[in-house]
């Protein structure tokens, strides 16, 4: 059952020349206790639509959809303010950088206060003494704190990025969220600080039925994590489907590329030889190419490619491309 | 200025990098950010710094770049001889730093190429043609266009900024390059391109990197040694294959271990980390 069903989500940019369009017609949805990966070039637009699922944008984007349904409820018609009143109450962030989304003049012990639900009250009296002071001490326990009085009367400045990370999904379990938005939470850490926020995430999935959408650039980092992959570039989803498909036979060249560069470390890879990846960047968003946005990057490119843009096929798997791989 | 090349092209010896806290100097105490380091690198040969944030890597950087204003005890020596004894000009045409922040590190007022021509004109006396021309050379190398010469920062895309960047820590040909964690943040592609680039530095112009990097298989193709950095402390440091193959302190075996995680097996069921020799034990982070 879909929990997020998104139909034709558009973004464009509001600029002194006009309108300038980043994402175009996007169909996106989760299902119920689902890790959905969005993955794609830096630029790609990926936090772009994080943000207008969450309904945080900033002012100078405009957003339109033919339909949003929420936990099967419609909030199509509803405008920002109520639509951000809805949401709030359901779905959870978490930012690349953790001591920045963290307000840095109050200590972890306030934030985490103010942060807890008054519908998580306890119902019986007895209970209702020091509450949020409880709940707060079981929460730090469950994301693997064991000295929490220490956390509890710290600066975000003063906590790691790995403790920072750590508080937030703490502050998200507080609120009890159906859909946690993961926007590239560890993308800068070394690899043992990754796994224990990666677990986290999966726990969180596992435990209390949160479905996630986890943002990534690098799909070397998360690939397993994940059940559903989109892959995104240049504001379009080029490729959907699950994750063992994605991985095993990519249909389209944009996933091949990305799977290419993540390195394989196996014994036959040699030292110090070159990395496959292509040069140069996406195009600019103002001023689209008329082909297929890939171009000159792409390895199987043809003329039929510069002269018109790909279609979206849904026969064998969803993609989005003239000449797929693996068909 | 030409150099002998000798086996010991950077020394580091007990590095310890403190800032003084407290109001009063009789309430002043030290805190460290680094402490008690020491590592040595050949000409030509590749440092990775691996750890978390908040563990030293950046302030040990700036410190070798000498733009950290945090005060140090301990030596670094630059081909045998201490880096603050160099003239400001010949350190500078020998190490050169790749600032991560490009927005805040360079000059919005002036143009592409004259952010380029900056440096040489300072610290070499080269003629008007041949600054032209070098700058031309350096640009096209990281992937900078003509018509990028003439723009102003804000013109250019956040990766043709870290490009400029580079071009601006590479124009002057240093022995050595700095790289802080700038290149993490880029996606997987572009950042296989960058590394790329780094090899070809490596290979062609003998140059030696010291890049903070937290990826082991970036590390294993790019570096000849790493230092992993825990709060401050040198947990390791040495040679990659030994590192990865049989670790001696507990963080690097669990750093590896993490690395061989189902979540991160990309192109087959196998671990992504090969173990010829059976150290690493299973399921026992």
């Amino acid at each position: 059952m879909a929990l997020i069903e998104i139909k034709n989500l558009s973004i464009s940019l509001k600029t002194p020349n006009g309108l300038v369009p980043i994402c175009k017609n996007l169909d996106f949805s989760v299902n119920e206790g689902e890790i959905v990966g969005l993955i794609g070039t830096s630029g790609a637009g990926k936090t772009l639509i994080c943000k207008a699922i969450a309904g945080i944008h900033s002012r100078d984007l405009e957003i339109s959809f033919d339909r949003y349904r929420f936990d099967n409820i419609d909030i199509t018609g509803k405008d920002l303010p109520q639509r951000r009143k809805f949401l709030s109450e359901r779905v959870a962030i978490m930012l690349q950088n953790g001591t920045r989304s963290l307000d840095p003049l109050m200590t972890i012990r306030e934030q985490m206060t103010e942060n807890l639900p008054n519908s998580a009250r306890p119902r019986k009296l007895w209970k209702r003494f020091f509450w949020k002071k409880r709940e707060i001490d079981i929460l730090l326990h469950k994301v693997g704190f064991k000295d929490t009085k220490a956390i509890l009367n710290a600066y975000p400045g003063e906590l790691s990025d790995v403790q920072c990370q750590k508080v937030n999904i703490a502050m998200a379990l507080g609120r009890k969220p159906r859909l946690l938005i993961a926007d590239d939470p560890v993308s800068t850490m070394t690899a043992l600080s990754q796994l224990q926020i990666l677990r986290l995430i999966d726990s969180l999935n596992q435990n209390n039925h949160v479905s996630v959408i986890y943002v990534s650039n690098d799909l070397g980092q998360i690939a397993r994590l994940m059940d559903r992959i989109n892959m995104i570039y240049y504001g379009e989803i080029v490729e959907q489907g699950p994750t063992e498909q994605i991985l095993k036979n990519p249909h389209h060249p944009f996933t091949k590329i990305m799977l290419d560069a993540i390195p394989d470390m196996g014994a036959g890879s040699r030292r110090k030889s070159f990395f496959k990846a292509p040069g140069g960047d996406h195009p600019d968003f103002q001023h689209p190419p008329v082909g297929c946005p890939l171009g000159s990057r792409c390895p199987c490119a043809d003329r039929e490619c510069n002269i018109k843009p790909p279609q979206t096929r849904v026969k064998n798997g969803f993609y989005c491309c003239h000449f797929p791989l693996n068909t | 200025m030409a150099y002998t090349i000798t086996p010991k092209f950077l020394q580091v010896k007990n590095l310890s990098v403190f800032f003084s806290t407290g109001r009063y100097f009789f309430l002043q105490k030290k805190r460290y950010a680094l402490s008690d380091i020491s590592f040595t690198l050949k000409q030509g040969e590749t440092l990775a710094i691996c750890g978390d944030a908040g563990s030293g890597k950046s302030t040990l950087l700036q410190i070798l770049n000498d733009s950290n204003a945090a005060s140090y005890e301990g030596e670094i020596l630059l081909y045998e001889k201490n880096i603050r004894d160099y003239d400001r000009r010949d350190r500078v045409s020998i190490i050169r730093m790749m600032y991560p922040d490009p927005d805040t590190a360079l000059n919005p007022h002036i143009r592409v190429y004259k952010i380029l021509e900056m440096p040489l004109s300072m610290n070499t006396g080269l003629s008007p043609r041949e600054i032209k021309k070098r700058i031309s050379v350096t640009a096209e190398y990281v992937g900078l266009r003509e018509e990028h010469l003439n723009c102003y920062l804000h013109m250019l895309t956040d990766i043709q900024k870290l490009r400029l960047s580079l071009a601006r820590a590479l124009v002057l040909r240093p022995q050595a390059l700095l790289v802080d964690s700038s290149v993490e943040k880029l996606d997987a592609v572009l950042r296989m391109d960058f590394y790329n680039m780094f090899l070809d530095l490596q290979k062609r112009y003998r140059m030696s990197l010291i890049i903070c990097l937290n990826d082991l298989c970036a590390i294993k193709h790019l570096a000849d040694k790493v230092l992993i950095l825990d709060h401050g402390k040198a947990e390791e440091f040495g040679r990659v294959e030994p590192m990865i193959y049989s670790p001696r302190s507990d963080l690097t075996r669990r750093i590896v271990q993490s690395y061989n995680h189902e979540y991160r097996c990309v192109h087959s069921a196998a671990p992504a980390v090969a173990r010829p020799l059976g150290v690493i034990t299973k399921n026992s982070d």
